[in-house]
């Protein structure tokens, strides 16, 4: 059985994030996952959640789709200051893998086929009781995509 | 306090805690009994959420009458925690301390 395009979607994102990020932090010393049960426990720690799929009813002959996965990332330290510089680091490296290796997540599929832009960006800083500080982000990613008018698993053309 | 209350908080150090030193900045150094909390805990981001891990130490006001203050050290079996903060449990019997361990001690 093969995957839909909203899946596959999902997957090249999540497997071009985890390839691009350990070319920074190394192989081993950064975790990427999608859609994880449990809370994250190793830092710095990247989940991508498939988040939500809205069909856009304007395009016609074709079904197209605006997806909005979310990147969570969690980095923790020592201090507070240190746990948001290492959070803000990581975000960075996030977006910009998005921006800059953008033609190598959309060029695994028929061009014109996906559209990907960051979205909007929520960041926080926990300090629990007796623990170490826990910074985060979570992002939205947004995602449209053409498929075949009654096909989810073929690509459509696109615009 | 309490007789009962304090009977309680020495039969749980009895039982769960540990031999320790405590030195205020300045000193001196003096011995008491800690209990200490290694439980990992939830740090409530997002939603995946972390699990953070970390180190609190329990001490008795009749052992530290003097809040103890940053940078104060324990030693437990020959590892230094230094306190970041403390308080007060809502019975004032323990000083509640976020520590961090000193790397290399």
């Amino acid at each position: 059985m093969s995957d839909s395009v909203y899946e596959r979607l999902h997957v090249a994102l999540a497997e071009l994030l985890e390839e691009k990020l350990e070319e920074i932090y190394g192989e081993g010393n950064v975790f990427v996952e999608r859609n994880r049960d449990a809370q994250v426990q190793k830092s710095p720690s990247v989940v991508i959640l498939d988040g939500s799929l809205e069909p856009d009813p304007e395009e016609t002959g074709v079904a197209a789709y605006v997806a909005t996965p979310i990147i969570e990332g969690f980095v923790a330290a020592s201090t507070s200051a240190a746990a948001a510089i290492a959070r803000n680091q990581l975000f960075a490296e996030v977006v910009r893998i998005i921006k800059q290796e953008r033609e190598a997540l959309i060029g695994g599929f028929p061009e014109g086929l996906v559209d990907i832009t960051e979205g909007s960006t929520e960041i926080g800083l926990s300090r629990v009781e007796n623990q170490g500080p826990v910074a985060y982000f979570s992002m939205l990613v947004t995602v449209k995509f053409w498929t075949e008018e009654n096909d989810p698993f073929s690509p459509g053309p696109g615009v | 306090m309490d007789p009962l209350a304090e009977l309680e908080v020495d039969a749980n150090f009895a039982v769960w805690g540990v031999d320790a030193s405590f030195e205020p900045p300045g000193g001196p150094e003096v011995p008491v009994r800690v209990i200490i909390d290694h439980a990992a805990k939830d740090a409530n981001l997002g939603l995946t959420d972390a699990i953070v891990n970390g180190v609190g130490i329990f001490v008795r006001r009749s052992e530290v009458a003097v809040q103890p203050v940053e940078g104060a050290l324990f030693v437990v079996d020959g590892q230094a925690y230094s306190v970041r903060t403390a308080r007060q449990d809502f019975m004032q019997t323990l000083w509640r301390c976020d520590v961090d361990p000193v790397p290399g001690s």
